[in-house]
């Protein structure tokens, strides 16, 4: 990502800035008026939340269907955005996630997109009965799922499986993600531990 | 998934299907935004050490439960079977259509 700051910062004031990907996607953000990036006219992130995590600073987006992969993080974080929209009970149990669930699955999916191993469309977005929110990836006999708790204290985890292997994993770095979504594209054959 | 506040400690709640009890087990699991699945009790036994035992209660004398299901609290081994046995569950279940109900008649009684 290229990021050119078209006024100096100074604090509190966000930076503007007007930059773009590499592969010329078109990223505007104007800093304290409006706190949105526009990535892909349907990619919107909170600027402010991307300057504290630090995401916009030093995003490398590798060589993989980019398009595609962005479109399908944005189609992600409307079907998260229309889970906050259910209500919140039906007689079976919770089935609308937390606010915590949905901040923390967002920026697990972000850090998906900043793998460059490839979103694909997830099989399922769903919630449990105590409100866990699920994303379901699948290829062939590989899944992998995340799983987004709805109690902000519990840990976000991806359960992942081939055949009778299976294995849960907390580590949701960059790195280990893109490990885990690098063997469901079928990438590595040896199941990752 | 059974609940995190070991509501579903004892087993996961199924029915066994009796069509005598048709619009008792109707009236369970088709509710608004849901629908009945189906599940072979040989299918849950494919899935050691999952079992179905008989627990009949006063609303629903069929009532069993699915039985082996490791307590996802206690650590990560447990959770990550319990997830894998969840996810294998699913994968041998499938959606249910409920038969016309028996005549009155016929029905056993609630």
């Amino acid at each position: 990502m290229i990021i050119e700051n078209l006024t100096p910062t100074g604090a509190p004031a966000l930076p503007r800035y007007l930059g773009a990907t590499r592969y010329d996607d078109e990223i505007i953000g104007v800093g304290a008026d409006s706190i949105l990036i526009i990535d892909d006219s349907l990619q919107m992130i909170t600027y402010c939340q991307a300057l504290r995590s630090g995401s916009i600073a030093a995003i490398g987006i590798a060589a993989h269907p980019r398009r595609a992969n962005s479109l399908h993080y944005s189609e992600l974080l409307r079907q998260f955005a229309t889970l906050t929209r259910t209500p919140e009970h039906d007689d079976l149990g919770r089935i609308r996630p937390s606010i915590a669930a949905i901040e923390m699955a967002s920026e697990v999916a972000f850090r998906i997109l900043r793998t460059g191993s490839g979103v694909s469309m997830p099989a399922d977005v769903s919630v449990d009965r105590d409100g866990d929110l699920r994303i379901l990836w699948e290829d062939g006999d590989r899944t992998l799922e995340l799983v987004c708790p709805f109690e902000p204290a519990r840990r976000s985890y991806i359960y992942y499986s081939e055949g009778d292997q299976y294995y849960v994993a907390y580590d949701l770095s960059v790195y280990r993600l893109g490990r885990l979504f690098g063997w469901l594209a079928g990438r590595s054959s040896r199941f990752p531990r | 998934m059974p609940r995190k506040d070991g509501q579903d400690r004892d087993g996961l709640s199924v029915s066994i299907e009796d069509e005598q009890l048709t619009d008792v087990h109707k009236h369970s699991f088709e509710t608004d935004g849901h629908r009945g699945c189906q599940i072979r009790v040989s299918s849950v036994r494919e899935i050691p050490p999952l079992d179905v035992a008989p627990d009949p209660i006063e609303t629903d004398p069929s009532h069993a439960l699915i039985i082996g299901i490791p307590d996802r609290t206690l650590g990560v081994e447990q959770l990550a079977a319990t997830e894998y046995m969840a996810q294998e569950l699913s994968r041998r279940a499938g959606p249910y259509t409920f038969p016309e109900s028996l005549p009155q008649e016929l029905q056993k009684p609630k």
